[in-house]
């Protein structure tokens, strides 16, 4: 079973509920994975930003927390 | 001498002669054409008012403008992914108000997002938005979360499923960019993330409608939408 999906109609006061069409659901399955995608590339800049900075701290001699201090 | 039983006024006893009935009418007329002279007069679109405790004594006054918000739609949605409302944006009101407050009961984070909407379909591009979040005692900001092709309004959590949305549109049915103010009060889990948005829909299009929406699960809640009196 497709996801449902409700329209209403603030002209008429009519509500519809209904099962996704096939080009309703295939546009939300298509939302789905470019989040999904979106999300992984979050992931890894987000990753590749924490290798940068704890090379960063490494260069300096400094620990996680002296850093804190120092930026504070 | 007898008298009415509201307003006092003077009628003829049963035992009055018939030769004084014109002036018992004449003086049952005047009475009540005193007591009623505050509704001779006024204009037309006025109304009535009291202007004191005073039994009759009204005054003539405007009309009340309407009110500041009225109401254009009012839906519920109860275990659907998404939610449409259509015509709800005319030319009658520029700006608009959304309130919409989701009560969930099923275990799993969710996102929830908005488009705009014309002529039931979605507009899937040109949503630019910079949100602020706290979470916990985190506090960030954000551009386009989610990206440009929706606009992400916020979640709601897993163990508190719960979360409540505001929202303003500018001139959404106007064929011009639509201005997009919005907080979002909602869970990660069983933690509070509120989130704190504007910007625009930067397409110069007409929308009429729009719809919320989730990243997966389903939403179950109550959206009303208000016009802004011009």
């Amino acid at each position: 079973m497709k996801p449902l999906i409700s329209i209403a109609d603030a002209a008429t006061g009519d509500v519809e509920v209904r099962e996704m069409t096939d080009d309703e659901f295939a546009a939300y399955e298509a939302d789905q994975a470019r989040r999904e995608l979106e999300e992984a590339e979050r992931q890894a800049a987000k990753q590749a930003r924490e290798v940068a900075r704890q090379a960063i701290l490494d260069r300096l001699g400094l620990t996680e927390d002296e850093a804190k201090i120092l930026l504070s | 001498m007898a008298t009415t039983t509201n307003f006092g006024w003077t009628t003829p006893d049963n035992t009055a002669l018939v030769k004084d009935g014109a002036l018992a009418i004449r003086t049952l007329g005047s009475a009540i054409d005193t007591s009623f002279v505050d509704l001779k007069g006024g204009t037309t679109g006025q109304i009535l008012s009291k202007a004191s405790n005073t039994d009759l004594d009204f005054t003539w006054a405007a009309a009340p403008t309407a009110s500041a918000l009225t109401l254009v739609s009012a839906t519920t949605f109860s275990g659907v992914s998404t939610h449409s409302v259509n015509n709800c944006f005319t030319s009658t009101y520029r700006y608009y108000r959304i309130i919409c407050d989701f009560t969930e009961s099923v275990t799993a984070n969710r996102n929830v997002f908005f488009r705009l909407r014309a002529s039931s379909t979605d507009s899937t591009a040109s949503y630019n938005f910079v949100d602020s979040y706290a979470y916990n005692a985190a506090i960030g900001a954000e551009t386009d979360p989610q990206g440009t092709d929706e606009l992400f309004l916020g979640a709601i959590g897993s163990s508190l499923a719960l979360g409540s949305l505001e929202m303003t549109l500018m001139n959404p049915e106007g064929a011009a960019p639509t201005g997009i103010h919005w907080s979002f009060a909602g869970y990660f889990s069983a933690s509070l993330f509120n989130y704190w948005g504007a910007g625009a829909h930067t397409a110069s299009t007409s929308y009429d409608g729009f719809t919320i929406y989730t990243s997966s699960e389903n939403i179950t809640g109550t959206i009303k939408v208000y016009g802004y009196q011009n």
